[in-house]
């Protein structure tokens, strides 16, 4: 969803989540987890999906773009909030701030 | 760029409706940059598992949602709206479900499955590892062009006392070659071995003389240089491919080289395919056979002629049309009387080029593959019948399934699961076993019977190995065997007569499987009995042909070839000198006792044959019988251990001067001088008026010549000097003393390799390798299928023993001794293997037939071999029985009523 926030809902789709989640944590995940990543958040209402326009270099297909839905963000917000106060005051630790 | 696109179509079966389309999107673009990025090949490699990560990604999402939530509407290319009821993805899912499911109640029925998956393993290994070696040494067509069209003509002349395969004579060939008008190309080719020295090597080589037709008629090119033609002269020589590679290195430029090749410089001038052998593998080099039509000598026998057929010939006509052409041309050509006989009985023989080029190894690999499907046969019986008894157990949890509403199709599929879940593990395992067993066999098989070489490889045998045929082959058998096994049951329990079952269930009734189930055992019984017989057969075969005096010993003999050539050689005298000297070399060696040698060593070259005559014989015109002949010298009778009956063995003069003195055997004493004594008698080869008189100076034992089948004949010895002979030491190291010989070849003449170097024990043994080979598969097959079919009784009737328990108490209860429901049991079980075995020995009447090639001092139809084995079998069947049958009188009739 992090990934999906930073590319916005016209630039979020599977490969691209896949490519930032790469460049930024340096982690790499493959296509079909997001793509059943995806699903599940969707299920669970906390994106939203829709088939964008047919592309060429796709061999004609559409992508499916992710716009985080508030509950979404909402979620975003609480589990950054959280992991925040637990590393709080391990900057020692684990070094550096978080 | 994009993705396949049956992997697109794939993708959206198994997706939810509508949800394939982006995903199969970014697979494409994926793979559009992965295809910029490590070239086109590699992309598509990766992308195909990235699919396939994809799919099941697609399908667990599907999976993972409840029906109701992916129903999207479907458009139908029909026009109007509605929803995909029964898609593809559906039934993956479906099987998918059931697969999960049944390897989950498997792993609760560790020792059923353990069972299943054993018995299959080795009866689909078996298969497979006897597969992958006919199809290569059977099945797959000879590297030839039209190689069903190539024939191998050879020639016999019943009623003439001489060798079966006579070959073609030269005259023959040529006038079969102008004459039949059924062949398009034909050649004329020997076989032998000879010093060759090149790029410091010296071995002796296998070569192959033949007509430069040779190549067209296989219909050959050379990797290199070009093939010899009606203009080259014997002084050319093309090389095989690897000992090309293994001389030379693979050096192109050793075509206009000259060489030591057959005992003369010959120029190279081309080097053949790396898949071209012809007649077998052995040969290292081909030398042409020049036969000018005009300049032919009649009556040279031993080469064989190959041909190529035009299409549609009728090989009955053929030789009904070439049979007259030996006697026309005996009474164009003249010739002896002893060759006018031979060629007025001659006939032709044509043998397909594969039935030639296999030989007798094709019967053992035959006789193998039926021993394996038998043993295939009696696991998928075991297997249907420990299935049937598991789907029993599961019959009341079934009715109420089907009760419940569960759809028969839904049932049939859950049984089905896992039937594939063990036939693919059996399979897997199958193949495994085939993997390493392949090599295994491979070692075991004996050599074939070729022409020329003696015992020749057989072609195809050494490359063959676990091949892409037999892994089909054993996926579709593990596929057959799953739906032998599994839908049986299967079937049974998901019909209309279900509910009924559900009435029954529970109540310790033995169903109506029981007709099923005993027929299995029959099945079981019977075809273990069918392999126990076979290998009885060859065993007592085996044996016979193992306690066979050849007339020589098998022990402690050691036997190899070395050629002379040395200048100073060529005067007899000096030969018989240098050989004495190297036989005192040779017996100085430890542990050797005696040393001497013969021209052509019995088991290994055999003898030659000739028609000889006596006074007597010439006197009364009598028709000269026809002899084995080879020439002897130093101790060779001493060391082989063949024993002098009357006379004296050949003193060293005798061979240093070829004073005209001859040994005799017994037979041939008796043939020649019947009724009186052979010694001082002398005999001449009849068809030579100009040939010395020889005396008999002794008196040997019979020996066999050729194998131990064949009956001793009549041999004659002579006296012998011999630049390439079989040296013959009598050691009791015989089979470790191949180096210390090597080392003092290598000192007393380094230019002559040591060949052919065997103990007599390994020719003795080769010669039954055949038999042994098959009886030690038939054997091991006959093991299998009797535990086998022990394991299927014994599986049975403990089946039955607990699902009459009931009864069982009830019957104790009323005062049944405990000896007699045991005698109860064992009886039901017996009976059963009665009729098995019955059945078994008459399919076996039948059957052994085929091994009737094989078998020796032994009749097919042998009694107290059928007698033994089908006691054999009744008293294992009785053993199986016995042990459930024990149980059934160890129950304890009050618990058992209880537990009601």
């Amino acid at each position: 969803m992090l990934a999906a926030l930073h590319l916005g809902p016209d630039e979020a789709y599977t490969v691209s989540i896949a490519d930032v989640i790469e460049v930024r944590s340096g982690r790499r995940v493959r296509t079909a987890n997001v793509h059943t990543t995806v699903q599940r958040l969707e299920r669970k209402g906390l994106v939203s999906t829709r088939l964008g326009a047919s592309r060429p270099e796709r061999g004609g297909k559409p992508r499916r773009l992710v716009t985080v839905l508030p509950e979404g963000v909402e979620a975003v917000r609480v589990t950054t909030r959280a992991v925040r106060a637990l590393a709080d005051g391990l900057e020692d630790a684990i070094g550096g701030a978080v | 760029m994009t993705i396949p696109r049956w992997v697109a179509w794939l993708l959206r079966r198994v997706a939810i409706p509508g949800r394939a389309e982006d995903a199969i999107g970014d697979l494409n673009e994926l793979h559009a940059r992965r295809a910029g990025r490590y070239g086109r090949a590699t992309a598509s490699v990766v992308s195909v598992f990235s699919a396939m990560d994809m799919g099941v990604a697609l399908l667990r999402q599907r999976m993972g949602t409840p029906r109701s939530a992916r129903e999207e509407p479907y458009f139908s290319p029909h026009g109007g709206i509605g929803t995909r009821r029964e898609d593809m993805g559906s039934v993956i899912e479906a099987w998918v479900r059931d697969l999960g499911q049944a390897a989950r109640s498997l792993s609760r029925a560790r020792g059923f499955a353990g069972v299943t998956v054993v018995t299959l393993a080795l009866a689909i290994g078996a298969n497979a590892t006897i597969f992958s070696v006919v199809d290569a040494v059977l099945l797959q067509p000879l590297p030839f062009a039209d190689a069903d069209r190539l024939v191998v003509i050879g020639g016999t002349a019943p009623g003439t006392d001489l060798p079966d395969d006579l070959g073609v004579p030269d005259e023959l060939f040529v006038e079969y070659a102008e004459v039949v008008p059924s062949f398009e190309d034909v050649a004329l080719y020997n076989t032998g071995s000879s010093t060759s020295r090149a790029e410091g090597r010296t071995e002796q080589l296998f070569l192959t003389g033949a007509t430069p037709s040779l190549f067209s008629t296989l219909g050959v090119q050379p990797v290199l240089g070009r093939l010899p033609t009606g203009e080259d002269d014997d002084r050319v020589t093309v090389l095989s491919h690897w000992l090309w590679q293994d001389w030379f290195g693979g050096d192109p430029e050793v075509v206009g080289r000259s060489y030591l090749f057959a005992g003369q410089q010959r120029t190279v001038i081309g080097v053949l395919p790396a898949d071209f052998r012809f007649p077998d593998e052995r040969t290292a080099f081909w030398i042409p056979l020049v036969i000018r039509p005009g300049e032919v000598t009649p009556g040279g026998f031993g080469s064989e002629m190959v041909a190529r057929l035009t299409d549609d010939v009728d090989r009955d006509a053929l030789e009904t049309l070439m049979q007259p052409l030996a006697g026309q041309v005996q009474q164009r050509l003249g010739g002896p009387a002893s060759y006018a006989r031979i060629m007025e009985q001659y006939r032709p023989v044509i043998t397909p080029l594969r039935d030639h080029m296999v030989g007798g190894v094709s019967t053992a690999l035959w006789i193998l593959l039926g021993a394996v499907a038998i043993i295939f046969l009696v696991a998928c019986t075991n297997v249907a019948n420990l299935f049937m008894v598991r789907a029993e157990s599961h019959r009341r949890d079934m009715a109420v399934r089907r009760a419940l509403g569960a759809g028969r199709a839904g049932l049939i599929r859950r049984q089905m699961s896992e039937a594939l879940i063990l036939a693919a593990a059996g399979g897997t395992f199958g193949a495994l076993l085939a993997w390493f067993g392949v090599p295994l066999l491979i070692a075991a098989a004996p050599e074939g019977v070729s022409s020329g070489f003696g015992g020749a490889p057989v072609p195809g045998l050494a490359t063959a190995s676990l091949n892409g045929t037999a892994l089909v082959f054993t996926a579709v058998v593990s596929v057959l065997a799953a739906c032998a096994f599994g839908l049986l049951p299967a079937l049974r329990f998901t019909g209309a007569g279900l509910l009924g079952g559900l009435r029954e269930a529970g109540r310790g009734v033995v169903g109506r499987g029981a007709l099923t189930r005993d027929l299995l055992v029959v099945v079981q019984t019977a075809s273990a009995v069918v392999l126990l017989v076979g290998a009885a057969l060859l065993a007592r075969s085996f044996w016979e042909l193992n306690s066979v005096d050849p007339g020589y010993d098998k022990e402690d003999i050691f036997t190899f070839q070395v050629a002379v050539r040395r200048d100073d050689l060529r005067e007899r005298a000096a030969l018989s000198q240098f050989q004495y000297e190297f036989m005192d070399r040779l017996a100085a060696l430890p542990s050797v006792e005696t040393v001497g040698f013969i021209t052509t060593l019995p088991l290994d070259e055999g003898a030659g044959s000739t028609a000889v005559t006596s006074r007597q014989i010439e006197a009364s015109g009598a028709e000269p019988p026809r002899v084995r002949n080879a020439g002897a010298g130093g101790a060779y009778f001493q060391a082989m251990g063949i024993d002098l009956l009357e006379g004296r063995f050949f003193d060293r003069v005798e061979e240093e001067q070829g004073i005209p003195n001859v040994i005799i055997s017994e037979s041939a004493a008796r043939l020649l001088f019947a009724g009186e004594s052979a010694l001082d008698q002398e005999v001449r080869p009849s068809d030579n008026e100009n040939s010395p008189w020889f005396t008999v100076v002794g008196v040997v034992e019979d020996v066999r010549i050729d194998d131990f089948r064949q009956d001793p004949q009549p041999m004659v010895y002579l006296p012998a000097v011999s630049g390439s002979p079989a040296y013959v030491l009598r050691t009791t190291r015989a089979d470790q003393i191949t180096s210390e010989v090597r080392a003092l070849i290598q000192e007393v003449i380094p230019e002559s390799p040591m060949y052919r170097i065997f103990t007599m024990k390994t020719l003795a043994a080769n010669t039954m390798a055949s038999l042994s080979f098959t009886m030690l598969m038939l054997g091991i097959a006959a093991v299998l299928a009797t535990i086998l079919g022990a394991v299927g009784l014994y599986g049975v009737l403990s089946y039955v023993v607990t699902q009459r328990s009931r009864e069982i108490a009830v019957r104790m209860a009323l005062g049944a001794q405990r000896a007699g429901l045991r005698r109860m049991f064992v009886l039901q079980g017996g009976r059963v293997a009665v009729l098995g075995v019955v059945a078994g020995v008459l399919v076996s009447l039948g059957v052994t037939r085929f091994l009737s090639t094989l078998l020796f001092g032994v009749e097919t139809l042998d009694p107290l071999t059928f007698v033994a084995m089908a006691v054999v079998m009744v008293a294992v069947a009785l053993l199986a029985s016995y042990i459930p049958a024990r149980r059934a009188s160890a129950v304890d009739p009050m618990r058992s009523l209880r537990t009601e």
